[in-house]
């Protein structure tokens, strides 16, 4: 009885202190834990700030069944690094001019953040962030793939993305004729 | 860049949902890079010609970012008649001769046009520097049915003292030099990019008008039946004043004038194209619309039936992108008819009749 009195306490100080903690943990598809500022969790992730509202955190890890453990170490970088860096005068200039512009250019450290990302990793880091309603990071990467395809002729997008041509050949005919002034002499 | 081996391992992005590869390709803007990602496969097709897809990114009717040119920046507008624009190659600014191309935006066609032969030029003199090239108004108004795609090409090129003037045409796919009944001197040339901005054509009752800088008088050239240059002087009212060329009325020239708050016109009767002896008389001034801050006003062009003139508001710092207003003044009644208003104060260009978007492409 006094053991289970004493793990009863112990859960209840744990759970006051779980409230206190200023950080969230999250854990993996594969079981890896990971920590991150509860304020920048929920600044950049609706879903996260849901679940920090709505009290369904779980101290011993916050099951993210569908974030493989590398895209969810790249969102809690992302989040840390976001939470560090000061924005711009660039942005804050350009956030007046074009308020009603529903994209904004990444900033540098964003820039460098997405394109040490290998092809796999950045693939899956967007589905994260479209998983955790993070609309600043799903911007931010997606820019990044839009960068990787533009100027590119088709068979260069198919080599870099990985894409295999499904068009039959009278299909693929036709598409030329159709788009022939997007062709180069390619 | 990733090796070929880690492609093969690369998740392919097919496997991301519709709605990401819509917010992939919706940072696409130039349409010739969407039309290449939407023809890789299947899935991006369906994706970008899918309803929503479109009603989020609906087409361009034309495509006046020219993205279908190689180097599409590299690319500066020098006239832009009926379905096509001439283009330039900006680096080409200085050089004697202009890099050219001739291009359909609603079909997002191009050609080149080729560069005007060495022997050609020596033939004229010694090689001298580009002042302005367009569109033969000419060859569009010479046009019988639609599917006659044929142009030309005019390139007004200054020979040390000289003005020479060659004509290219894409029927005969050829440049030749137009002779005219005189030869016309001009003063020499210290700032070539001043006197390619002032040396700009105006087409008018079928004669080319070219201000000579420095000179205030106009030269009028004329192409139809006999070649003919002739130096015009102009009001000296009108002497520094913003100034177009306008047609009035049959056999008419009128010369539209600038000053605060209004337009004045003067007009001078042409007898078979040609100008006659008569002074320019004043036939009207028009009030300008009333604008309630201080508007700066400029006139952009102007074809047979309008003139467009813009307004920006000069109480804003100019590093804040003032707001441009833009009026069409209709030659007919004289009415103004307010256009836009738009930040893009440097890019106005007036592309007057422009064609539907399902008409036949022009080349």
């Amino acid at each position: 009885m006094e053991v289970d009195k004493g793990k009863g306490e112990a859960e209840e100080t744990r759970k006051v202190a779980e409230a206190d903690r200023d950080t969230v943990t999250l854990k993996s598809s594969d079981g890896k834990l990971f920590e991150v500022s509860k304020e920048a969790a929920a600044r950049l992730s609706t879903v996260l700030a849901g679940m920090i509202a709505g009290g369904s955190i779980d101290d011993n890890g916050t099951d993210l069944k569908q974030i493989g453990s590398e895209a969810l170490e790249n969102v809690v970088d992302y989040c840390n690094k976001h939470a560090n860096s000061i924005p711009s005068a660039a942005l804050i200039s350009s956030s007046i001019s074009f308020n009603t512009a529903p994209f904004k250019e990444p900033e540098e450290w964003e820039r460098k953040f997405v394109d040490r990302l290998s092809h796999d990793a950045l693939f899956d880091l967007v589905e994260a962030a479209n998983f955790l309603g993070m609309e600043r990071l799903l911007d931010v990467t997606c820019h990044k793939i839009s960068e990787m395809m533009k100027g590119k002729s088709p068979d260069q997008i198919r080599e870099v993305f990985n894409i295999k041509n499904d068009y039959t050949k009278e299909e693929l005919e036709e598409i030329r004729q159709e788009l022939a002034w997007a062709f180069y002499d390619d | 860049m990733a090796s070929p081996a880690h492609w093969i391992a690369a998740a392919a992005p097919t496997t991301l949902p519709d709605e990401l590869l819509e917010e992939i390709f919706l940072l696409l803007e130039a349409p010739a890079d969407l039309a290449r990602a939407s023809s890789t496969c299947t899935a991006f097709r369906r994706v970008v010609s899918g309803r929503r897809f479109r009603s989020l990114h609906p087409p361009p009717a034309a495509d006046f970012t020219f993205s279908f040119l190689p180097a599409p920046n590299d690319w500066r507008v020098c006239d832009a008649l009926d379905a096509r624009v001439l283009l330039r190659r900006r680096p080409g600014d200085a050089a004697a001769f202009a890099d050219l191309v001739v291009c359909d935006p609603l079909h997002r066609r191009y050609v080149q046009v080729p560069p005007i032969p060495y022997d050609l030029a020596v033939s004229t003199g010694a090689p001298g520097m580009t002042l302005n090239c367009f569109l033969d108004p000419a060859s569009e108004e010479k046009r019988e049915d639609e599917d006659d795609v044929s142009f030309g090409v005019i390139c007004a090129v200054h020979f040390q003292h000289k003005l020479v003037t060659f004509r290219f045409s894409s029927v005969t796919g050829k440049w030749r030099a137009l002779t005219f009944d005189r030869e016309l001197s001009l003063p020499t040339i210290h700032d070539v990019t001043l006197w390619s901005g002032l040396f700009k054509q105006q087409y008018v009752h079928g004669c080319f008008y070219w201000r000579i800088p420095g000179v205030y008088a106009i030269i009028q050239v004329q192409c139809t039946r006999e070649m003919r240059l002739r130096q015009v002087e102009i009001p000296t009212v009108t002497y520094r004043q913003q100034k177009v060329f306008v047609e009035v009325g049959e056999g008419r020239l009128g010369l539209l004038v600038l000053h605060v708050g209004i337009l004045d016109l003067y007009c001078k009767t042409l007898r078979d194209h040609c100008i006659g002896t008569e002074e320019w008389q004043h036939d009207r001034t028009i009030p300008l619309p009333k604008l309630d801050s201080t508007w700066s006003w400029w006139i952009v062009g102007a074809d047979k039936r309008y003139v467009l003139l813009g307004a920006i508001l000069l109480s804003r710092s100019w590093l804040q992108n003032p707001p441009a207003h833009y009026f069409t003044l209709d030659l007919k009644t004289f009415l103004f008819e307010s256009l836009s208003v738009s930040n893009q104060l440097r890019s106005a260009y007036l592309y007057a009749s422009f064609p539907p978007s399902l008409s036949l492409p022009s080349i």
